[in-house]
């Protein structure tokens, strides 16, 4: 009942050990401050956001409070405007003439009325503020009126009709007063006021004023404002064109549904965020909302946070490098640690000195230790290793301690001596010049010494294969001084007399040529004998020019079709062809060669095996006392 | 001539030296033999020998301090050092003794000769060394075998030792007289004996001569062996011989 498909589960594991692997390749201060940087830039982009929003928030909130304040202020401006245009409604009542007029209910004449003609036009004229004077007489039905726009008095005899919206609502408000919005586009509102009649308080007059824009004109910087009157009529606003009418639209809803005028409602207005506060006065029963753009608010804003934003990240950027830097200095010694351990690793124990901290302190101590456990472990088992090899060599070498040895071949050949046999003497004597060479330790020999050597091993060869050997040689003799490897040309000839014996050849003939080639010192045997099929010849061949130098000499190395075994230690394993060749590259790299060609066809089967060697001089090389006394 | 001493306290070599040296060509008398450092001191003060072998591992004197003692007593004489060790070291040493050459065992004819001759030449530059000089010829082994035999038919009558004869001419006793035995049929001692009895039988015929006079004369001091001897012999004691051959003649 796994929730993930089996595929799913294994795409996981395989994204799972894919990173794992890629962690584990990176270096220890990339992971460190790769993590650090995410944790922290993460880190940093919610404290910046937090840091916005809080900001953003209080920003709204003081604005909203601030803008609420400059609502109720100017509530309370617009009460006491309209507490003082109240008073010039009413000021025909303290004037006993016109308050006379407006009583009569006889019709006017033509003088009183250009008397209250020049009243108005004092009246409108005393205020600046006035773009309409208009004064509707009820018992004369008559209206007198001035307004900007028209430079006269307009007079108009009508009746008065009580239906008039602002009249019902002067009759209604405590005040007497009503708000209404202007036909006249630069009018901020409409201001009417009853006159009443002092004794029964029955209207007699209403006076309707259009105001300007004036006592709204300050205040409300960058914000749209829209002020409604009692009837949630839009008396004024700011706004223009489309914007204007969603406010008339939206607002009104909006002022009169939001139980708390402190708090601010976010509205979107022709696609554009605005903090709305409104507030509304309750005697006068007008209202007023602002609406902030939002940008507005926030726009300062931006500019602060963005510098803290930048600062954060600045902040970031040095506490990661810093961390970067204290990481790197603590961990430093862990690198250096890994790169001692690959040289444990590679054979070399190295004694170390890192810390920087407790546990790298430690590290290094516990280091420090193994690495010397396990240099005594392997020098142990390599002296171990070569004690056994020397024991072993030890009891070869008792075996063939010279006063040992050499005393009993003396004893043996002065025997044969006493006994009339010469010859037995000469092969003891050959023997025993033959086992002092192969133990002497040079590498290398000159060329008279090799080929008395072989010669040695030749005559003793002969002693037991009687007529069955012959050897025919033919040495430049000019090139006997020069160097040449120790048992190069008796380890080729041996061969030859090895593996030229086999089947039923009866003799065997060999021809040792020696001779420079141009820079190359060309040492040949060829024998007649067996020869050898060419896949064996090619088995042969390829053994030689796979072999790489670091086989151990270890390796059987004979030419030989036994199969190898790899347990043959050194002291035991045959001095072969293989063992020559690898010599050879050791001691002359790619300066030394061996050309090998045979064939095992009845009527021409031979052998021949090239050593082909450049010597570092032609010269004659340095004579010891022992060479030149001994010629050994 | 000049002299040769060999200081080895082993055999072989001394056997070695003697038969491989070619003496005769250089002037050289066959070498005389000591067997440690102390013996060789006292022939050398005594002999003066010009050319002296010298083993360097020997018991009693070690060779380089007999090389010491010997070449500051002896300035003259050439020594020649043999040992079986080929280290560079001891060659070093031995010539810093004073040995002129060094010769690894088991010693080489060719290497012994030109060491000789090296010595030789370098001592006494006037000598003429194309011709040989001999106090002695060497023989080879069938002179040996003729010469025992000239001396069994000369001088039966002494008391012969084929192991003097071995060691006079370095060559094994079982292989003298195996190499009689092939050439006269008989071996060395039979033909000896043989020899004896057939004088023996000479002598019985002259009835005056005593029995015990006969043996001692044939070179048996002992009678009673003697008469063994013949009994073995002729079947019959030497009296009875006698009695016989009287008989026959009238």
């Amino acid at each position: 009942m796994s929730v993930l498909t089996k595929k799913q589960l294994h795409t996981l594991q395989a994204l799972r050990s894919r990173i794992r692997s890629m962690m584990n390749r990176s270096p220890l201060w990339l992971t460190f401050t790769l993590l650090m940087a995410a944790l922290l830039l993460i880190l940093t982009l919610l404290l910046s956001y937090s840091n916005y929003r809080w900001g953003t928030d209080n920003a709204i909130r003081r604005q909203n409070e601030a803008t609420s304040q400059l609502i109720r202020l100017k509530l309370q401006n617009l009460d006491q405007y309209f507490s003082e245009l109240s008073d010039f409604c009413v000021l025909p009542v303290y004037d006993s003439e016109f308050y006379n007029d407006l009583l009569s209910s006889r019709s006017l004449d033509e003088s009183r009325i250009s008397e209250l003609q020049k009243k108005v036009g004092l009246y409108f004229y005393s205020r600046t503020d006035l773009l309409s004077y208009q004064i509707s007489m009820f018992h004369q039905n008559l209206r007198i009126g001035r307004s900007a726009s028209d430079q006269r008095m307009k007079t108009s005899r009508e009746e008065f009709s009580p239906d008039d919206p602002a009249y019902q609502e002067c009759l209604l408000a405590p005040l007497h007063y009503a708000v209404f919005p202007s036909g006249n586009t630069d009018a901020l509102l409409s201001f009417s006021h009853t006159i009443i009649r002092i004794s029964d308080g029955k209207p007699i007059a209403l006076v309707t004023i259009d105001v300007n824009k004036s006592i709204m004109s300050s205040g409300f910087d960058g914000q749209l404002i829209a002020l409604f009157n009692q009837d949630g009529q839009l008396l004024y606003t700011n706004a223009q064109g489309g914007i204007r009418e969603d406010l008339e639209q939206a607002l009104p809803s909006k002022i009169l549904s939001s139980a708390d005028s402190e708090s601010g409602s976010i509205l979107t207005v022709s696609g554009v965020k605005y903090l709305l506060v409104s507030g509304s006065d309750a005697s006068s029963g007008m209202a007023l909302a602002a609406l902030t753009p939002l940008s507005s608010i926030t726009e300062e804003l931006h500019g602060i946070q963005l510098f803290s934003f930048l600062q954060g990240l600045a902040f970031l950027l040095i506490a990661l490098l810093l961390s970067f830097l204290l990481i790197r200095y603590l961990t430093a010694p862990l690198s250096a640690l890994a790169g001692f351990q690959g040289q444990v690793g590679s054979g070399q124990y190295p004694k170390i000195s890192i810390g920087r901290c407790r546990e790298t302190s430690e590290l290094g101590r516990s280091f420090n230790d193994m690495s010397e456990h396990i240099n005594r472990l392997v020098n142990d088992n390599l002296i171990a290793s070569l004690n056994e090899k020397n024991a072993r060599i030890e009891a070869l070498e008792a075996q063939v301690n010279p006063h040992f040895l050499y005393n009993t071949l003396q004893a043996i050949g002065s025997e044969a001596l006493m006994n009339d046999e010469p010859r037995l003497y000469d092969m003891i004597t050959r023997l025993a010049s033959n086992m002092r060479y192969s133990i002497n330790g040079s590498n290398e020999v000159s060329l008279l010494q090799e080929l008395r050597f072989t010669d040695n091993y030749i005559e003793l060869q002969k002693l037991r294969m009687d007529e069955r050997l012959q050897v025919t040689r033919r040495i430049d003799h000019a090139l006997l001084t020069l160097l040449v490897p120790k048992c190069s040309l008796q380890l080729i000839v041996e061969n030859s007399i090895k593996y030229g014996l086999t089947g039923d050849i009866s003799q065997l003939h060999l021809e040792i040529d020696v001779f420079r080639q141009a820079d190359t010192l060309v040492i040949r045997v060829r024998d007649d004998g067996a020869g050898m099929s060419p896949d064996r010849l090619r088995e042969v061949l390829g053994q030689l020019s796979s072999y790489r130098p670091g086989d151990t000499a270890g390796s059987p190395s004979t030419l030989t079709s036994e199969r190898s075994s790899p347990g043959k230690s050194l002291l035991s394993s045959g001095i072969g062809l293989l063992n020559l060749y690898s010599r050879l590259k050791i001691m002359y790299d790619n300066r030394a060669d061996i050309q090998i060609e045979s064939s095992c066809r009845s009527e021409d089967h031979f052998t021949c095996v090239t050593l082909l060697l450049q010597p570092n001089s032609w010269c004659e090389s340095e004579q010891t006392f022992m060479e030149s006394a001994k010629k050994r | 001539m000049h002299k040769v001493l060999i200081v080895d306290d082993e055999k072989p070599v001394r056997i070695a030296i003697s038969k491989l040296g070619q003496w005769a060509k250089w002037h050289l008398e066959p070498p005389l033999y000591a067997s440690d450092g102390k013996e060789a001191l006292a022939l050398l003060s005594e002999l003066h020998p010009d050319l002296v072998f010298v083993d360097m591992h020997m018991p009693v004197m070690d060779g380089t301090e007999f090389l010491r003692q010997a070449s500051a007593r002896n300035p003259h004489a050439a020594f020649i050092v043999i040992s079986g060790y080929d280290d560079f070291s001891y060659a070093q040493s031995a010539i810093h003794y004073g040995a002129s050459d060094y010769l690894l065992k088991p010693v080489i004819a060719d290497e012994l000769n030109e060491a000789i001759g090296r010595v030789m030449t370098l001592r006494y530059p006037d000598e003429d060394f194309s011709v040989p000089e001999a106090s002695e010829a060497a023989l080879s082994a069938s002179e040996v075998v003729d010469l025992i035999h000239d001396i069994i038919e000369s001088q039966y009558s002494e008391n012969m030792r084929i192991q003097d004869f071995a060691d006079k001419y370095f060559f094994s006793k079982e292989y003298l007289s195996r190499l009689f035995k092939s050439r006269y049929q008989l071996g060395i001692y039979e033909y000896l004996t043989m020899v004896r009895m057939k004088r023996a039988e000479e002598l019985l015929k002259d009835p005056s001569i005593p029995i015990s006079d006969i043996s001692a004369r044939v070179g048996y001091p002992d009678n009673n062996y003697f008469s063994k001897a013949f009994r073995n012999y002729r079947n019959m004691t030497p009296s009875e011989y006698r009695r016989e051959q009287i008989g026959r003649t009238p």
